[in-house]
């Protein structure tokens, strides 16, 4: 018995259902969205979702709330299908979620802008866009506008903004009430929670699996950055590692101040201003730096100077859950049959495809296309 | 502007002028701008920029940021975090709603 079933104070998990179909071990956006698919497809399902501490690295609750498709796979046209198809399945999904939740998640599909602060960075984002368009068989839909298209679409930019790549197929939601929505969700759907429950030990049983003392016949790793420790218990390779992006938040503007959602910026259906975009490899270092907070609040203020007049009401750091080529990585144990393990750092960007075609090869009933897709997405890439 | 909620407990408070939205006006002198704003009888002091709901110094504490005013025709700031000064300018971001 783990420790989490000791604790009585947790009286979430019906006690006396020692067996599950399903363990998903991680209650972030890809776990709870995996769970959200697989109960929906089967309703009898008996599924459990393990989560972690409040305190654990939470990507789910320190994201920017993007659905972008722009950029994500240019080099890798599994990835580039796979961020389409997922974009392309989200309204579905947000109508779904929010009807079934009852909870306005703050979906909206109106396209993305990228703007480039110079002619070569303009040019290396046309390139990026024409290899995800030739990868989806121009699928993805793209513009690439100078700097007097740009301010047709985005009046006020900067005297430096050079151009800016338009993608109708960017979308963004409020990544809180996303997370929030899944989980009422699930629970109304049947879906077991623990909370307060890190899992330190599987175990591969002859028909199924023990995490901390919770059996089930097949288990899903969903634990970001934990997932690299836990996947090794059960064979898997899956490597992953923090990338820290640091948050402002800025008092409310008037609707409309940025018309469209971008990598840097983006404003909230609460008329609040989000600026972000910054990398930084300092492991599970979360917290936000001054010299980071003015680099980033520099570059909006670069593309669009009147945010300058804004108050910053909030900054946080989070991390980033990577894998060495940026790309999800969904991987199935060969040697424990029931085993799996999904990595990503698009949690929102693919959730409706985590929730759609992912559960559905979970459950080894997928459609074919999709079928290759995500196993071109294994962990054999890496392997030396 | 309405009859204020608020009273000074300060027994004869030294007395210090403000300009709120173009009126001249007697505060205590201790008192804060988002204080000084309540004791008048300011009831809001801005509008939610999404949904035109009003709005008023409500944490006292720089938290919250519902107290946003533009203070001598500079930036927006919190009202709570400024003591008031003689001559200050204070003024709301919206106009009062109708009494």
């Amino acid at each position: 018995m783990g420790t989490c079933k000791n604790e009585l104070l947790v009286n979430l998990v019906d006690q006396q259902l020692d067996h599950y179909d399903w363990i998903i071990v991680g209650g972030g956006l890809v776990g709870a969205s995996i769970a959200y698919g697989l109960i929906q497809k089967k309703p009898h399902l008996r599924i459990l979702v393990l989560d972690g501490e409040d305190t654990d690295h939470r990507a789910s609750v320190g994201n920017f709330g993007l659905i972008w498709v722009q950029g994500k796979g240019f080099d890798f046209p599994a990835y580039a299908k796979w961020s389409l198809k997922g974009a392309d399945l989200w309204p579905n999904f947000a109508n779904q979620l929010s009807q079934t939740s009852h909870i306005d998640i703050a979906y909206e599909r109106r396209g993305g802008l990228e703007f480039a602060l110079n002619q070569r960075h303009l040019k290396a984002l046309s390139e990026e866009m024409a290899a995800m368009s030739h990868h989806t068989q121009g699928d993805f839909q793209y513009t690439v506008l100078d700097r007097n298209a740009a301010l047709d679409m985005q009046p006020g930019l900067g005297e430096s903004v050079a151009g800016a790549i338009y993608s109708p197929q960017d979308g963004q939601v409020n990544p809180l009430y996303l997370l929030a929505a899944l989980h009422k969700a699930n629970q109304l759907l049947g879906v077991k929670y623990q909370p307060r429950c890190v899992v330190k030990r599987i175990e591969v049983l002859a028909q199924g699996f023990d995490a901390d003392g919770f059996v089930a016949k097949k288990i899903v790793l969903c634990a970001g950055l934990d997932n690299e420790r836990l996947g090794k218990q059960l064979g898997m390779h899956l490597p992953v590692n923090p990338v820290k992006g640091q948050m402002l938040i800025t008092q409310r503007a008037t609707p409309g101040t940025l018309k469209y959602a971008s990598p840097q910026m983006r404003q909230t259906g609460d008329g609040t201003i989000q600026i972000g975009g910054s990398h930084e490899h300092s492991g599970l270092d979360d917290r936000s730096s001054l010299d980071v907070m003015q680099t980033i609040a520099q570059e909006a203020v670069a593309v669009l100077p009147e945010l300058a007049q804004l108050q910053l009401v909030r900054s946080w750091g989070a991390l980033r859950v990577m894998s060495p080529d940026g790309a999800p990585i969904y991987q199935r144990s060969q040697n424990h049959k029931g085993a799996f393990g999904v990595c990503c750092h698009s949690g929102v960007t693919l959730a409706a495809a985590h929730a759609g075609p992912l559960s559905s090869w979970l459950l080894d009933d997928p459609n074919e296309d999709y079928k290759l897709l995500i196993e071109a997405m294994n962990n054999d890439r890496f392997t030396v | 502007m309405t009859d204020s909620l608020f009273s000074c407990l300060i027994e004869n408070p030294l007395q210090c002028t403000v300009v709120v939205n173009n009126v001249e006006h007697q505060v205590p002198a201790q008192l804060s701008v988002a204080g000084a704003l309540l004791y008048l009888g300011h009831r809001q002091v801005r509008q939610h920029s999404v949904s035109g709901e009003a709005r008023a110094p409500f944490c006292h504490m720089g938290v919250c940021f519902e107290c946003l005013v533009t203070i001598n025709k500079g930036q927006q700031q919190r009202a709570c975090l400024q003591q008031v000064m003689p001559n200050m300018r204070i003024d709301t971001v919206t106009k009062e709603l109708t009494q």
